[in-house]
């Protein structure tokens, strides 16, 4: 009889598996609609008591298998048949650089196979800490919510994209064998195991991402692919060096052990490759372009890679590895692509209409904030990175959802065409709105994520060079998610009716998030209080409480909650009764259709579109410097793991 | 005197004057008449403004702004007819595109006749029309209507 | 914090702000008549205007500009008392964040052009000047180990010994925050401002008065800031409080046409310059300081 943590481990890992395959062979609306319902459930009440057993057991649940070796060598034919998918795709499509790396991984593969695994030892299995609890809350939750999501948005996608050709069972089999990548990768206790679900992955974005098959949906999807290629070889060349490092006990692949190494000097260039990949994996420069090419792909794909799976892989290895990187000068050289990247792409931000390109930077930004906090790697740097990934999942995931639903409903993703949203699809922008605040506004998860970040930076070395950045990157965050939530609220000029068609799915999935992203909020002390900082003290020897959550502030922040509650109900039940004016436009009339009356008689609609400064913040203007600058910072990264310079 | 009588906000417009009465209006303004000294705004937002000051005559083009302008403004207000063709309609009375004073459009407060109007006889015609913004003022305030 | 002391410091500012606040708004007028050569209004006379706007018939484009301006006065409210209880400087800047976003919402709201201009151009000085209050509170941590008010007042040593640079950026951010400059942002009541008030245009009446009375606290507020590089020395602090007040009024009247590109170029450099470059003598030389 197997322990209960290994009964919902192996749920997690082999149901969405399963349901894959059969998700693949089995073509019928209402049939996938079952599987995926059913399974959804399955996965959100086993990474519920998952969640639970980690956060009951005093220590974290560790799980030896006798038939690791076993696995270990069925995981590395998965990798070579990544790989070798990948040759063979790009052979197909004639990409020289994707085919290059790919051979390159394939060849490194062979020689972490043929040289090194056989004295790998892999004593444990799984972990189950605090951390890859949340993960896996994360993961089966919003992960599994948008799979919900997809059964209604696909129907509609097909719908509006007549050419592309339908490939249902393909597309839900490979969000599904997605999540259990994505599970592999924060359940696995050992880095060889690790790779593999990483390799995964890359490959399941790769094949979402060029879904539709358009010329753009191809070149994206090799973009994508060879980045996240570079992710992966610096991943497997980080294993090899860690077991140069230590050739005999192999304790270093083990995640649990390597942070309490004893000689931390020895590690940064392992540490500066493990950088590497987290900084491909989670999109941030110069790697970001794979991230914003990816919104080509159907919006449930955007809402996976960016909010639960995928990018969050990137910040998850980087933040186990926090305790490495707090000792040694590579993280501090982390830290600072991380930052530099947030205030970066949160300028970029400013200058996109396209509300998905919008949200792509956004996750960027704060994936820049949450490697910033790993690489600084202090407790309470760790803390507000947990934090920013728990609250970025839900709200971000939610982002995505509605501008998905509402691209549908209104033909557009466009900001521009956004305006007065809460009058014609009431639901959808209410949870937007609910999504935006999550993401930037106080009292919310994100600032008060951001605010313990900034309390983080000021206790560590050089954190003050960060708090900078961070202040400016702030201030251009207030200005695109303020002038897009302006969009929302805008008065419609012409009557319309509110339309309330929405599928049931989307409504449960939209629904259901939006709900999640407010309990989140709320009970934003509590997840600190008992998730949180019991994985810290754990980790950090020495470690009792942050600083950043002092009982006055968290007193002040309930406060803030009660205001805006009262104003949110009196805005529900307050009288609207008054004189309503019509806008002013210098005495100018407006006619039932929102237009004013133009002085030769003609009726003119005045339309009044938000400011982007293209010439301070656009794309052309932004992007190459940060390239260079942000390549600069990775060499300095690896002169200074070279030199190995500690803090 | 209410707080309606220390601090009228104007809104001036322009229907066709010549700016003979506009510049005397500005020149109020200035250091000399300083129309300030009693809580006067020149707001130039119907929606702030509690007094409506109009020059010169209304003609088919902007009786339409003028009624707009009219409506945005909040109760209680006073409407101020500033120069004689603000006023009558003035020498343009018989013009064929002409509908004749301020009053044909909107009602008329108070009448300030001049061509063009003295900055003394302007600010003279304000305070009068203070004087009925506080009687509206009350009217309101005791639940009646206008 | 000590929480009888925190309360009476939250209530005290809840109820004196808007007083102190309105004659500060009187006297600012007074003066800024008597620079241009008038007799200007009576002192009392911000008290005059908000009395008859409370007075006007309710009126509206969008009906949520209601709660939009109520919540921008109760936040602004907020903010502000919870920085005379002594509590956390960021939080304040955050609430402070929070509270003119609902100003810039209920411009949003009217979907008017002059409004929507309003609402974009308000939403620039917000962007401009949070850098500055983000830096100001990390200066302060810099230097007294603490973001809590009511730490950094039991300070000996007042901070503008440390942070010249950052109170001179917030000086300079303070026209944008005072509604001073530049006038094609600016809601002040002077003749010298565009867009009919941009930001408040389609604002009347009680929604009007909440957000004058919202300024009044945030005038408040913000001198609070300034004085809170003197800590150590209260008397010196309410005097430098008066002289940049009075340099803002100076300033107002001298550059009455400062465009708001000009505002954020001008506004920008001063924070990277003196603000950004204080920081980083103090985290080279010192780190944490207190």
């Amino acid at each position: 009889m197997y322990p209960p943590e290994l009964v919902a481990i192996l749920i997690l890992l082999l149901v969405p598996l399963f349901a894959a395959v059969l998700l693949a062979v089995l073509n019928r609306d209402s049939i996938r609609n079952g599987i995926v319902g059913v399974v959804s459930a399955v996965l959100i009440a086993a990474s519920l008591y998952l969640a639970y057993l980690a956060w009951s057991s005093p220590a974290p649940i560790t799980i030896a298998l006798e038939s690791a070796k076993v696995i270990s060598v069925g995981l590395f034919i998965v990798e070579l048949v990544v790989a070798l998918a990948i040759i063979a795709l790009s052979l197909k499509y004639r990409r020289i650089l994707p085919l290059a790396l790919a051979l390159i991984q394939l060849a490194l593969l062979l020689v972490l196979e043929l040289i090194y695994a056989e004295s790998v030892i892999i004593s444990t299995a799984f972990t189950v800490n605090n951390l890859s609890a949340i993960m896996v809350l994360i993961i089966g939750i919003i992960g599994t919510l948008i799979c919900v999501y997809a059964l209604g948005y696909m129907k509609d996608y097909h719908h509006h994209h007549t050419e592309v050709a339908d490939r249902k069972p393909y597309f839900f089999a490979m969000l599904f064998t997605f999540l259990t990548a994505m599970f592999g990768i924060v359940l696995s206790d050992s880095l060889m195991w690790i790779l593999c679900f990483w390799e995964v992955t890359t490959l399941c974005s790769f094949l979402l991402i060029g879904y539709s098959k358009t010329p753009e949906a191809v070149t994206n999807s090799f973009r994508a692919v060879w980045m996240n290629l570079i992710g992966g070889i610096a991943f497997t060349l980080a294993i090899i060096s860690l077991l140069e490092t230590d050739p005999f006990g192999a304790t270093l692949l083990s995640i649990t052990d390597i942070i309490s190494y004893h000689d931390m000097a020895a590690l940064t260039i392992p540490a500066a490759l493990i950088a590497v990949a987290g900084l491909t994996k989670a999109a941030q420069m110069p790697f970001s372009t794979w991230l914003t090419g990816a919104m080509v792909a159907p919006t449930p794909v955007s809402a996976l890679l960016h909010s639960s799976t995928m990018v969050k892989a990137g910040v998850y290895l980087l933040v186990v590895f926090a305790p490495v990187f707090s000792e040694t000068a590579v993280g501090l050289a982390l830290a600072a692509i991380g930052v530099f990247t947030f205030f970066v792409t949160s300028a970029l931000a400013i200058s996109q209409s396209n509300a998905k390109k919008v949200l792509a930077y956004s996750t960027i930004a704060n994936l820049g904030l949450i490697t910033a906090c790993a690489g600084i790697g202090t407790p309470e740097a760790v803390m507000a990175a947990i934090l920013l990934i728990i609250f970025h999942a839900v709200a971000k995931a939610l982002l995505f959802m509605c501008v998905g639903a509402v691209e549908h409903k209104i033909d557009s993703r466009d900001i521009e065409d956004m305006d007065g949203l809460l009058v014609r699809l009431p639901l959808l922008a209410t949870m937007m709105v609910i999504g935006i605040c999550g993401m930037y506004l106080a009292p919310f998860g994100m600032l008060i994520s951001k605010w313990a970040a900034i309390v983080a930076f000021l206790e560590a070395p050089f954190g003050w060079a960060f708090v900078i950045l961070l202040a400016f990157g702030s201030a251009f965050t207030i200005f695109f998610w303020t002038k897009w939530l302006g969009k929302l609220f805008m008065r419609m000029n012409h009557p319309q009716e509110p339309d309330t068609m929405l599928h049931t799915s989307e409504k449960i999935a939209v629904t259901a998030t939006g709900v999640f992203t407010i309990l989140c909020c709320i009970g934003f002390a509590a997840i600190t209080v008992y998730f949180v900082e019991p994985y810290l003290a754990d980790i950090y020897a020495g470690f009792s409480e942050t600083g950043a959550m002092l009982p006055d502030n968290i007193l002040m922040i309930a406060i803030m909650f009660v205001i805006l509650a009262v104003l949110v109900l009196a805005a529900h039940f307050g009288s609207v009764s008054g004189k309503t004016l019509p806008p002013y436009l210098c005495g100018r009339g407006v006619d039932e259709n929102g237009r004013f009356h133009g002085s030769l008689g003609v009726y003119k609609e005045a339309k009044s579109s938000n400011y982007y400064m293209e010439e301070y913040c656009g794309e052309a203007i932004l992007i190459k410097p940060a390239w260079i600058i942000s390549i600069l910072l990775i060499i300095v990264m690896f002169v200074l793991a070279f030199l190995g310079v500690m803090i | 005197m209410s707080s309606a009588g220390k601090s009228p906000w104007l809104l001036h417009y322009n229907a066709s004057s010549c700016n003979g009465c506009d510049i005397e209006i500005l020149a109020a303004l200035t250091p000399l008449y300083d129309v300030e000294r009693f809580g006067i705004i020149n707001t130039g937002n119907p929606a702030h403004a509690d007094i409506f000051v109009v020059t010169g005559s209304v003609n088919e083009q902007n009786k339409e702004v003028l009624k707009n302008l009219y409506d945005q403004i909040p109760e209680p207000k006073v409407v101020v007819a500033v120069g004689i063709c603000a006023s009558s309609g003035g020498v343009f009375r018989d013009c064929y595109n002409v509908s004749g004073g301020v009053d044909t459009v909107i009602p008329v407060d108070v009448y300030v006749p001049g061509c063009s109007v003295r900055p003394e006889a302007l600010i003279e015609g304000v305070v009068k029309a203070i004087g009925v913004l506080e009687q509206k003022r009350a009217v309101l305030d005791s639940g009646g209507s206008l | 914090m000590n929480l009888i002391l925190a309360a009476t410091g939250a209530v005290l500012f809840l109820i004196l702000a808007p007083l102190v606040g309105g004659l500060i708004a009187g006297v600012d007028r007074v003066l800024t008549a008597r620079m241009q050569s008038r007799r200007g209004p009576p002192v009392l006379q911000p008290f005059y205007d908000i009395s008859k706007l409370w007075h006007k018939e309710p009126a509206f484009v969008n009906p949520v500009e209601k709660i939009f301006t109520t919540a921008y006065l109760v936040l602004i409210a907020f903010s502000g008392a919870l920085l005379f209880a002594g509590g956390d400087l960021l939080l304040v800047v955050f609430a402070l964040a929070l509270a003119h976003t609902f100003l810039i919402l209920a411009a949003y709201a009217a979907n008017a052009p002059y409004s929507t201009v309003g609402a974009e151009r308000e939403l620039i000085g917000v962007m401009v000047a949070e850098p500055v209050l983000i830096l100001l509170a990390a200066g302060f941590f810099m230097v007294t180990g603490s973001f809590f008010v009511s730490d950094i007042l039991k300070e000996e040593i007042p901070a503008i010994i440390y942070l010249p640079g950052v109170f001179l950026a917030l000086f300079a951010v303070l026209t944008l925050k005072l509604r001073k400059s530049p006038f094609d942002i600016s809601t002040s009541h002077h003749a010298h401002q565009e867009l009919v008030k941009g930001v408040t245009s389609s604002l009347s009446g009680k929604t009007l008065a909440k957000v004058e009375i919202a300024h009044w606290y945030e005038t408040i507020l913000i001198l609070a800031l300034i004085f809170l590089f003197f800590a150590g020395n209260p008397i010196l602090g309410i005097i430098v409080v008066i002289i940049c007040y009075f340099l803002e009024i100076l300033m107002d009247n001298l550059f009455p046409r400062v465009t708001w590109q000009m505002t954020v170029k001008s506004l920008w450099i001063a924070t990277v310059i003196l603000g950004v470059i204080n920081i980083a003598v103090i985290g080279f030389v010192g780190g944490v300081i207190g």
